[in-house]
């Protein structure tokens, strides 16, 4: 194969693989925030309702 | 100089004048990383449109090359999208490219300015590069010169396309350095942008400015014309219309942006 065809080769893969690794890491970035429990709207237990006291 | 960077035993070798664009795509895409890092752009959206560039400034330099020596050489589709065989036209790739351009963010609704000022002092690094080659080569050269002229070039190599034995005056070295000065005036600026497409536009009309004078002193002019009882080249006519356009577009955007300070 041509060696002065081959560097372009390698400009294109290296940019069509940043393409697809920044994609991939987006999505991932995405479903991560996703699954990540809303803390906001979480019930927060009654600091008076110890442990100890359900016990028994 | 040197137009063949090295040659292998089987006989393929590798063109100073691709290696140097190679050199200074791979230059450009390092930046372009940096500073997106600094910029907050999205990568995703990025590295789709410079994969998309590339293409498109290779295709159109070689476009306009193979239309401009279609005359001396006959050159056919094929010959056309080989463009790794022969030479390449930068105004050409520019034209494509900024077509490309245009097309991809209006349809990513990225935006057209930001993205922009993203890629000016890449694309300036990559020509200074790209102008290397045309030395390295000995392409683009200039009319012959007085022999005591103190940067007179005289190419040697059989190999160069330039005139042998014949002191030249160095447009490949003067092309290069426009371009640096380019890269140092917009890469020091981008920091003080006052409007979105400032650093665009200061870049894009200092260069075809730089240009256009250089021009004078080039010799391997192809398409010609007589303007005002001056004949200027294709590259001069494209470059001082896109000068004229940039600075026109400076002035509208610093106005819109000292009217809407918001």
């Amino acid at each position: 194969m041509d060696l002065n065809l081959l560097l372009y080769l390698f400009l294109f893969l290296l940019l069509l693989g940043l393409s697809f690794y920044s994609v991939i890491r987006k999505k991932i970035d995405e479903n991560g925030r996703r699954d990540e429990p809303d803390l906001s709207t979480t019930e927060t237990a009654d600091p008076e309702e110890g442990i100890g006291d359900k016990g028994g | 100089m040197k137009p063949i960077l090295f040659r292998l035993a089987d006989g393929s070798y590798i063109h100073s004048g691709h290696f140097m664009l190679f050199v200074g795509g791979l230059a450009a895409i390092v930046l372009i990383a940096l500073e997106m890092r600094r910029t907050g752009e999205r990568p995703e959206e990025v590295y789709p449109l410079l994969l998309l560039l590339m293409v498109s400034t290779l295709f159109g330099a070689r476009i306009l090359y193979c239309l401009d020596f279609h005359d001396q050489h006959g050159y056919d589709l094929l010959d056309v999208l080989q463009f790794w065989k022969g030479g390449l036209a930068l105004h050409g790739g520019a034209i494509l490219a900024l077509v490309t351009y245009t097309l991809y963010t209006g349809w990513r609704r990225l935006d057209f300015w930001g993205t922009a000022d993203l890629l000016t002092p890449p694309a300036a690094l990559f020509v200074f590069f790209a102008r290397i080659g045309c030395l390295l080569t000995g392409c683009c050269y200039g009319k012959q010169c007085d022999p005591d002229f103190p940067l007179a070039l005289t190419f040697t190599n059989h190999s160069a396309i330039a005139p042998k034995n014949e002191a030249l005056y160095p447009t490949q070295l003067a092309f290069a350095a426009a371009a640096l000065l380019v890269f140092v005036v917009v890469w020091v600026r981008r920091r003080h942008e006052r409007f979105g497409g400032e650093i665009t536009l200061v870049g894009v009309s200092l260069f075809c400015l730089l240009a256009f004078v250089i021009e004078f002193f080039r010799a391997d002019l192809r398409v010609l014309y007589e303007v005002g009882g001056i004949t200027l080249s294709q590259n001069q006519v494209m470059n001082a219309l896109v000068f004229l356009a940039s600075i026109y577009l400076y002035i509208y955007r610093r106005r819109e942006t000292v009217s809407r300070p918001d």
